[in-house]
């Protein structure tokens, strides 16, 4: 080759160096950093890039850096398993333990079904991101990854998730990419780091006088306006111009005299793709050779690869690339060769005849295959190389997609719709594909996308084999949007298939049991659920079983037999311990059980169950119940009291929803959330919430949810003083729960809708609200219930001593709210009957508890009945905490504190708390917003300083 | 290096591919100057032209 000027340093970027340089300060300083470079190929995103990593090397910072390859957009993990370097032989066994993790083969035992577990991805994703804090906490991390355009989607999950949990840690994240193409991933991972303070930094054409400099450096003169001129074709794209000038130097049309370089005759060619090809037209046919099949690969290679693909000795081959590698053509990277750019290889690439790549491409196929390639590198050159009916790239492209299915369901989904692609319309295995891929859809969370693919095989006449399973999926995608109605009608047609396999059947019938719990149809759902889990004990499958006993015990507890529901769990918990790989597990039968112990008024039991079942779930790495276990130990913090950590958990769930498109439970959610908000006299956020408690609701149908949209909203409307809407609101929910059979929200509403009753003169609804409760509570002698049905007996009757009495079963329990609120009628009626000396403490007690729940409403309700009694406050409680600074922190937060202090990382945080590592971050976001700082490193500073100045900082950390 | 007609007879245009061959001269008559070169390829096409040119990258014509 001819002469080549040396490679010529970064021109004309001082303003993204300083950007780039900007982002590793803020790192030293342990903060986070976020910036994604965006520019065009050959624009020098990845020398910008190779320069801040340099950078940080250099200042001791730990470097994770990798970059994605067009070729391998389908191996899972690829690019985050490059930039962590998670091999097998890896003598972090951290890391290894993730490359183990990611070899598990997942599906390759057969078809992905309905019951696809995405265990596997989301364990690998905890996985990474627990070795990105890890590494985060003992220093600045720096994390660059190249070419995210090619990135596979779980790589880019995992950027999500490590960017998510990384927000107050020493991490600076920056990627390239280019502005196309874009996966709808891409565009996620772009917009969440974007809305998380990250920036863009758009990488354009070099200024004329950076090009001058930058061609003076390669041609070691002075250029000369002609060279200039013809150099300007490349719109300063500096990989075009070096490729230009290399092209001009080897053809020997650059004239350097007296310090000047000069071109005779500028005849350019119009692209930089034939400006790379006329460069390389002066290497030796035996290295051209070896690029075209080098290409074929992909952007890098293994000589091992290389030598596979073509047959040729690898210590041959090492002579012939040592051509390409002097000729900048190719570079070694680590173990692999690649080419020095994209666009180079693409350019060799494309010069080869469609018909020439197929043929190379399939011969490397099965090349490779004879070798044992991973079944995705051999199903992408098959992919690549085959024609309409290719039986061997469409069985290599299913085997493919099977292995993947349980690392990258989304992935499997790509590689199922390519081996479609390739058969006859008329093939009957193509509809069994389809629905494979419309199952891998769903699995993977791109519930529309999998609405579509079942919609589409539904609407012609499909094998019934086919047709019960694709039912089934389709069931489940219109159950995660909340259309519970039309789920439940595929999933009955699903079920009464006779064609359907036992386990499907099973399946579809446990689907629609909690399709008709969701609508409120107790006896339907009992009677599918039933049916579903003899069906599924008898094939065998675990995770059916535990669908259907969920279902049963939530039916019981609907109707408010509270033991006879906690049994059924014991009994699922204890199948599903039994369960192969507890596979019974993967449903989430302790939030059931959380939720039982906590209406029987057992929080410490419940938490510890909840705590355990999110735990279980994330360790198989089954996302979707986490957020239900969030709203779960949401609902136990509110109920006991602790309204602030309540609400971080709500956060976090919500969060956790968005993430993973699951609404379940969200009426819930926002019901407690406007619960709290309300009682806080904050009645913009209340509404608020209970406007989307509705919309919630009004997706997934009229239900057992009711009273959490109808509860917050008839207290609003009582707050505006619009009594009789606020009555109908409540009459409304009550009169459904009385037709649906949902005796277990009576003892929650039952006093608010005898007030709202007595207060509008209709004493009938009362008595009929207050004996329903009382029915309850009798069947389940718990303290609370108790003390409800004694409170609406109390205020029927107006008796001060039974409403006292009221306050002494509440006393009983674990419910401060609702013990203030017993306490607060029974004082108000004593006063009534001018006995201030009984109503004093009552509505001190009462006054007490709001103050330390912050229920400034409830505060204010309660002082002015003191008021209008003429009584005087006796002594004052604790008052609320403030708002701001280090007497603002919960115990919960103050527990996360302490164990950050301590060094420990969320997950570690979590597992002690039994919280989620969500929460665990939620938790941090509100105090350092409390204490107004930005850094982990600042609150351990914080945490020492304020230790043992503060009984609270003490306090048993797993106490929460 | 006089003047010298090259014709190009494209089977396929992107990338191309067809053949290559000079054009005799009737004054200047060399050898082997009407035999046609096969190429593919723009790589092929530039490395066609350096064989009849004895262009900087002449050597043995690709044929992919």
């Amino acid at each position: 080759m001819g002469t080549l000027a040396p490679v010529p340093g970064i021109r004309g970027r001082a303003a993204e160096i300083a950007v780039l340089g900007d982002a590793v300060d803020r790192v030293v300083s342990g903060r986070p950093a976020v910036v994604l470079i965006e520019g065009e190929a050959g624009i020098g995103k990845t020398r910008l890039l190779a320069g801040v990593l340099e950078d940080a090397r250099g200042r001791g910072m730990q470097v994770a850096s990798g970059r994605a390859e067009e070729l391998e957009r389908t191996r899972p993990f690829g690019l985050v398993a490059t930039a962590f370097g998670c091999v097998r032989s890896s003598p972090d066994p951290r890391r290894a333990a993730i490359a183990a993790l990611l070899a598990t083969r997942g599906g390759d035992r057969g078809p992905i079904t309905v019951t696809s577990d995405p265990g596997l991805r989301f364990r690998a994703v905890d996985a990474f991101a627990d070795l990105a804090e890890e590494l985060a906490l003992a220093g600045p991390l720096v994390i660059g990854v190249d070419d995210l355009q090619w990135a596979d989607p779980s790589s880019l999950l995992t950027l999500a998730a490590v960017s998510r949990r990384l927000a107050y840690l020493p991490v600076a994240l920056i990627g390239c990419l280019r502005p196309s193409p874009r996966i709808p991933e891409l565009d996620r991972l772009a917009g969440l780091l974007l809305d998380a303070g990250g920036r863009i930094l758009a990488v354009r054409g070099l200024t004329e006088r950076a090009v001058a400099e930058l061609v003076a450096e390669a041609v070691a003169a002075v250029p000369g306006p002609g060279l200039l001129a013809g150099i300007s074709g490349a719109a300063g794209n500096p990989l075009f111009v070096t490729e230009l000038l290399g092209a001009l130097a080897q053809e020997g049309a650059i004239e350097t005299a007296g310090g000047r370089a000069e071109v005779a005759e500028v005849t350019l060619p119009p692209t930089l793709r034939l400006t790379i090809l006329r460069r390389l037209s002066f290497l030796s046919e035996d290295t051209l050779q070896a690029l075209r099949a080098a290409s074929i690969l992909g952007s890098s290679f293994t000589v091992t690869e290389l030598s596979v693909t073509m047959a040729r000795p690898a210590l041959e081959l090492s002579v012939v690339l040592a051509e390409g590698i002097a000729g900048r053509v190719l570079e070694e990277y680590g173990a692999v060769i690649r080419f020095r750019h994209d666009l180079i290889r693409d350019a060799i690439y494309e010069d080869l005849p469609l018909s020439v790549r197929r043929g190379l491409h399939r011969e490397a196929g099965q090349r490779l295959a004879q070798t044992g390639a991973p079944a995705l590198q051999v199903a992408e050159q098959f992919a690549r190389g085959a024609g309409q009916g290719d039986a061997e790239a469409i069985g290599w492209l299913t085997r493919a997609a099977r292995e993947a299915a349980a690392r990258s369901p989304d992935i499997a989904a790509s590689l199922l719709e390519r081996a479609a692609g390739l058969m006859a319309p008329a093939d009957p295995g193509r509809d069994r594909l389809l629905a494979e891929r419309a199952s891998s859809l769903m699995v993977s969370g791109r519930n529309a996308d999998a609405l579509a693919a079942c919609r589409s095989l539904l609407d012609r006449d499909l094998d019934p084999q086919v047709d019960g399973p694709v039912r089934i999926c389709l069931g489940r995608a219109l159950l995660a949007q909340g259309q519970v109605r039309d789920a439940l009608q595929e999933l009955e047609q699903a079920g009464s298939s006779p064609a359907l396999p036992g386990a499907e059947r099973a399946a579809a019938w446990a689907w629609a049991g909690f399709a008709r719990m969701s609508l409120g149809d107790l006896d339907g759902a009992a009677a599918s659920a039933e049916q579903a889990r003899s069906a599924a004990a008898s094939a065998g499958d675990h995770l059916t079983v535990s669908v259907a006993m969920t279902t049963l015990a939530r039916v019981s507890e609907s109707r408010g037999h509270l033991r006879d529901a906690l049994q059924i769990t014991d009994e699922a918990v204890h199948l599903a311990d039994e369960s192969p790989g507890r596979l019974g597990h993967r449903y989430p039968i302790r939030a059931t059980r959380g939720h039982i112990l906590i209406e029987l008024g057992r929080p410490e039991e419940a938490r510890s169950a909840l705590g355990v079942g999110m735990r279980i779930s994330e360790e198989s790495g089954v996302r979707w119940p986490l957020s239900i276990y969030q709203v779960f130990l949401a609902l136990e913090r509110f109920i006991t009291g602790e309204w602030d950590d309540a609400i971080a958990e709500l956060e976090a769930s919500f969060e956790l929803a968005d993430e993973i498109g699951s609404t379940y439970n969200h009426v819930f959610a926002h019901g407690i959330l406007s619960l709290i908000s309300l009682h806080r006299n904050d009645l913009s956020r209340a509404e608020e919430a209970a406007g989307a408690a509705a919309r919630d609701l009004a997706g997934w149908g009229s239900g057992y949810r009711t009273t959490w949209a109808a509860w917050p909203r008839a207290l609003i409307l009582e707050a505006g003083g619009e009594l009789g809407q606020a009555l109908a609101t409540m009459t409304g929910a009550w009169d459904m729960c009385a037709r649906l059979g949902l005796a277990l929200d009576y003892p929650a509403v039952g006093a608010d809708l005898v007030r709202l009753a007595l207060a509008s003169g209709d004493m009938g609804r009362a008595r009929d609200a207050s004996a329903a409760v009382t029915e309850v509570a009798a069947r389940n002698e718990v303290p609370w219930m108790t003390g409800a049905a004694l409170r609406c007996r109390g205020l029927i009757e107006d008796d001060a001593e039974i409403l006292q009495a009221a306050a002494g079963a509440c006393a009983g329990g674990s419910r401060p709210l609702g013990l203030a609120l017993a306490c607060e009628d029974a004082g108000a009626a004593f006063a009534r009957q001018g006995r201030l000396d009984r109503a004093r403490p009552l509505l001190d007690q009462a006054l007490g508890i709001y103050e330390r729940l912050g229920a400034a409403r409830d505060l204010a309700r309660a002082e002015a009945t003191l008021r209008e009694a003429g009584i005087r406050r006796g002594r004052r409680g604790t008052r609320g905490r403030p708002q701001i600074g280090w007497a603002s922190l919960t115990p919960a937060e103050h527990a996360v504190a302490g164990l950050v202090a301590e060094g420990l990382s969320n997950p570690q945080i979590g597992e002690r708390l039994y919280i989620s590592r969500r929460t665990v971050q939620t938790h941090l976001a509100h105090m350092f917003a409390k204490l107004d700082i930005a850094t982990r490193a600042q609150l351990a500073v914080d945490v020492t300083r304020h230790r043992g100045s503060d009984p609270a900082d003490t306090a048993d950390s797993a106490g929460g | 290096m006089g003047q010298m007609e090259i014709r190009i007879i494209l089977d396929r245009a992107e990338p191309p591919a067809g053949r290559l061959r000079v054009v005799p001269d009737p004054g200047h008559c060399r050898a082997g100057q009407d035999e046609e070169i096969r190429f593919t390829g723009w790589l092929g096409l530039l490395r066609a032209l350096y064989e009849v040119t004895g262009g900087p990258g002449a050597g043995s014509v690709p044929v992919p």
